[in-house]
Parts: structure tokens; sequence; C-alpha cells
């Protein structure tokens, strides 16, 4: 069996994945004392949000962009 | 009802279900085969699939280690949700292609991708040797971690001999009764039940009184260090520990099996669609108690990492009865989520030893290797193997996340054979068994040696880092451009 349509043949994906996960690390955030958003610190709420990002983008891609013709 | 007596009356029932599960796998059975009974027949659809990847993936580390991490680390801890999505990241890149293989060839372990890749019995052995070091150890930290939650949860009802050697036996029963089909069943009840503790934990976090907000704002007054913006070191951990865990957790052995086991692609790729989420439904509310327990426990010195979720629920379980049942629903998720990640790797490993090794021993001095006789053969090791591992488990010395740190230090060695071998056709297998070595000596020498990390960095990711680079190296170096 050979594979229609698989993942690695689109590498915005893993660029875009790998964005996420480097914005996730708060190196960008300020040293000061970070306000509470949702009851977390500002940074870690945005380090959620980057990592929910790749949960939809890995999530989509096993649906849509991995076909072995068997469906 | 004491707190203690009614966890062991609830382990009970739940045993029974177990059992209950075994015998019903064993009625099922259609052969003595190996692919019927490591792989459940290779009919693993998509629910089942889900859950018992999901089952497999978290484990008692998960509920126990990690909110004691949260506890220790603070904030930072968060990239704990981010490292367990990373392990679907890397199923995304070898899943498809090890499944289309798969489907052509009939793998019943990781070895035998390996054999068919590179047909290379050095690289076979060796990187299959890692790889059971590596889930040996790991087995061994979810039998301490049996012992050492019914202990604690159970207000010492259980004492943690006995937890770890009735839950080893209840394992070890109905695996044997069953293989992968049992497992696979158990995994869904264990994965219900997981997610019932959770939920219970969640509940638990809501109505305890000081809420997230409260409970941050506290840290950021008493210990910023847990809420500012993490330091380079740390931040530098942080990159490390996706890396680590992403490849590491991604080549399991037991994983990597489940892939084998599905029924169809799309079984896999609605699970795969599904687990991408679920460390914001497992990781999160795990997180979310550690960071709780900052202000809650501060009066309490020296609070020993994995005791900080007992000391919880046990703080929770005397506020009210509603709070009462759902710290016993939460013990319970917690064991089997330990069992569930325990029955799995202890499956593989023995599947492994019995298959991988011995099997071609018995070939070359001309013994019948029928599949039923490999089979008995591998229940065999399941005995032999829970046996010295319970030995070893009742002289626990060091804590969860230590254990786990050195199981995947080992692990990822296997990685960049499995992702460059299915990514890249130039690799070679001398090159490859190269990597593997060089990685391992380095990744294991450091950690030996005291460095487990340096400038933040894991041992273990600088062994894959040195690891990858002499596979490509060598694979470029071993044949001429062009060919």
């Amino acid at each position: 069996m050979k594979l229609r349509r698989d993942p690695l043949s689109h590498p915005w994906l893993f660029v875009a994945i790998a964005a996420l996960y480097a914005f996730s690390i708060p190196w960008w955030f300020g040293a000061g004392r970070p306000s509470i958003v949702l009851g977390l610190p500002s940074w870690a709420v945005i380090s959620l949000a980057c990592t929910f990002a790749v949960s939809c983008l890995v999530s989509f891609a096993a649906r849509r962009l991995w076909d072995d013709g068997k469906d | 009802m004491g707190f203690g007596s009614a966890v062991v009356a609830a382990l009970a029932a739940y045993i029974a279900v177990l059992a209950f599960l075994g015998l019903r796998a064993r009625a099922a059975r259609a052969s003595e085969s190996l692919a019927d009974f490591y792989l459940a027949g290779r009919g693993l659809g998509g629910v089942v699939l889900l859950f018992t990847l999901y089952a497999t993936q978290y484990s008692g580390n998960t509920l126990v280690g990690y909110p004691g991490e949260a506890y220790r680390v603070g904030f930072p801890w968060v990239m704990s949700v981010g490292f367990m999505l990373a392990i679907v990241v890397v199923y995304l890149v070898i899943a498809p292609r090890l499944r289309a293989a798969s489907e052509r060839h009939r793998f019943v372990t990781p070895a035998d991708w390996l054999d068919h890749r590179f047909g290379h019995p050095g690289l076979t052995r060796v990187t299959n040797l890692v790889m059971a070091a590596a889930i040996a150890n790991y087995l061994l930290a979810q039998l301490m971690a049996m012992g050492h939650v019914v202990a604690g949860l159970s207000d010492g009802a259980i004492p943690y001999a006995a937890g770890v050697l009735v839950l080893t036996a209840a394992i070890l029963g109905y695996e044997l009764l069953g293989g992968l089909r049992a497992v696979a069943w158990t995994d869904c009840l264990q994965g219900i039940l997981l997610a019932i503790g959770l939920g219970g934990l969640l509940a638990a976090t809501v109505f305890s009184g000081e809420g997230i907000g409260e409970a941050t704002a506290w840290v950021l007054d008493n210990q910023p260090a847990k809420a500012f913006r993490p330091d380079a070191v740390t931040q530098a951990t942080w990159a490390s520990t996706l890396l680590l865990i992403g490849f590491s957790g991604a080549v399991y052995p037991q994983a990597i099996q489940r892939i084998f086991a599905a029924r169809s692609g799309a079984s896999l790729r609605k699970a795969l669609s599904v687990l991408a989420f679920l460390p914001f439904l497992t990781t999160l509310p795990v997180f979310l108690v550690g960071i709780l327990a900052l202000p809650r426990l501060s009066g309490l010195s020296g609070v020993a990492a994995d005791q900080v979720l007992p000391a919880l629920l046990r703080g929770w379980a005397s506020e009210s009865e509603w709070m009462f049942w759902m710290s016993i629903l939460t013990v319970v998720g917690v064991v089997a989520a330990i069992m569930s990640t325990a029955d799995s790797v202890l499956l593989t490993l023995s599947s492994m030893l019995a298959k991988d090794f011995v099997a071609p021993v018995l070939a070359r001095r001309g013994a019948a290797v029928e599949e039923a006789r490999i089979t008995r053969i591998g229940k065999g090791f399941s005995l032999a193997i829970m046996g010295v591992l319970v030995a070893i488990a009742l002289t626990p010395r060091i804590s969860l996340w230590g254990l786990l740190e050195l199981k995947m230090e080992l692990l990822v060695q296997a990685a960049p054979v499995f992702v460059l071998g299915l990514t890249w056709p130039r690799l070679s297998a001398k090159a490859a068994l190269a990597g593997v070595i060089g990685g391992t000596l380095l990744a294991a020498g450091l950690t030996l040696a005291g460095y487990g990390k340096i400038a933040g960095v894991h041992a273990g990711l600088l062994g894959a880092i040195l690891n990858a680079g002499i596979a490509v190296a060598g694979s470029l170096a071993s044949r001429p451009r062009g060919d």
C-alpha cells in the first residue's frame, strides 16, 4: 500500500508547528511582574494558546493531510 | 467509612472488573498466533485505539509526578502540556509511513520494521536493546508508583509492598489471559476512570475554596521566581524537554505496536486527531492542581514531589461527603493510569524478548519456532520480568520524575533510527548503528557522571543530536553522490 498523501509532504505544517512551539516558550516576555489573565500569569496563557494552536494543526493534519487510500 | 477503607473497597471492585475483562478477552481470541496475542489480531478500531494510546501515554507519573513538578517548578511547568502534545507531532512524521509498511509486511514488533528497512542484525539488536532497557526502567517506575500511590492514598491501609504485589498480580492475570486484546479493553476502562479521576481533580480544584487566580496572586507575592518569566536556563530546559519527550515518547515500542495493531489507517488517523487535544484535558488540570498546592501546602517544609497529590486529596476528602467520593474516584483513576501504562509496557517488553531475542536463537539451533511456542515463551518472560522488577521496586530510592528522565535519555537514542530511517532513504545501517552507540554512550556517560543537563539541555538530547549527526554524516560519506 502506498501513501497518497503524507503530512511530511507539507513543509509549511512543520514550520508553523515549530514557530508556535518557539513562541510557547516565553523568551520574548519582559522580566517584570506579569499581569494575571484567566487566573494565570499572562505569559503562561499565551504559551497555552500557542500549544492549543499546535493541537488544532496536528488534528487537521491527521484528518486532512494523511491519506493511505483506504477510505 | 474511613478514607483508607473506601479506597480498599473501590480498588477491589476495580480489580474484579479487570479480571472479568481479561476472561472476556481470552474467550475472544481467534488463535495462538503472535499477531492475535500481541496485536489483538490487528483489529483495534478508532475508539479502542484512542483509549489505549491515551491510557498508555499518560502514566502514573503524569498524575502523581507532574503535580509535584508544578509545585516544585511553578508556572514554567505549563511546558508539560506542550511536551505531551509533541509526542503526537512526531507521530505525524513517523506513523503514516510505518503504518503503510506494516500493512504490507505484517510487522509484530518494532524490530520487524528495523529488519525490513535495514536488514542489519547488529543495528536491530542494539536498537532493540536500548529500547528494552529504557522501557524496563519505565515499567519499574510504574510498579513503584503503584506502591506509593496506594500506600499514600489509602492512608496506609494498603502498605507499599502489598500495593505493588496485588496490582502486579492483577496485571499479570488479565494480560496472560488476553494479551493486547485484554490490555486494550482494560485501557478503555482505565481511560474512562482516568477521565473521571481528572474530573474529580478539577471539581476538587474548583470547589476547594481557593481559585486559581488567588493561588497565582499568592505565588506572585510569595514565590515570584515560580511565576515570573523563567530564566534562560529554564527556557533551554523547556525547549530541550519538548524535543526529548516528543521524540522519545513517539518511539515507545508499545506505541509503535499500536500503530501496527490498528484495524485501518483511518482508525489511526481518527485516534491521533483526538489525542492531539488530550493534553488539555489531562496534563493541564494536573498542572493546575500542582499550582493550587503552592499556597495550600506552603506551610509544610520538604514536601516530597510525589506526595503533593496524596496530601491534597486527603485534605479535600475531609471537606465534604461529595468531595470524599470524588477523591476516592481520583485515587482509582490514578491507579488505573499507572496500571494501563505498566500492562502495555510489560506486553511489549515480553514480545520483544521472546520474538526478537529468543526466537532467532531457537531458529539458529534448528528448534521449532511456531508462533504458539513464541507466545508461550513471551508469557514466561512476562512472569520473569515482573518477578525481577517487583524485587527491585520493594527498595525504592528515587523520585518518579528522576526515573522518567533516565528512561527518556535512553529511549530517545532510538528516535534518529526511526525518524531518519522513515524519511531519508540514504540513511545507512552502519552509520545509524554508529549513531545509536555514540549517542547512547554520550547520554549514559554524562548522566552517570552527574551531568544530567548541560546549560539546561538534557544529556539524552545531546546524545540524540550526536547520534543523528553521526548517522547523517556517516550515510553521506558511505555513498558517493548520485548513487
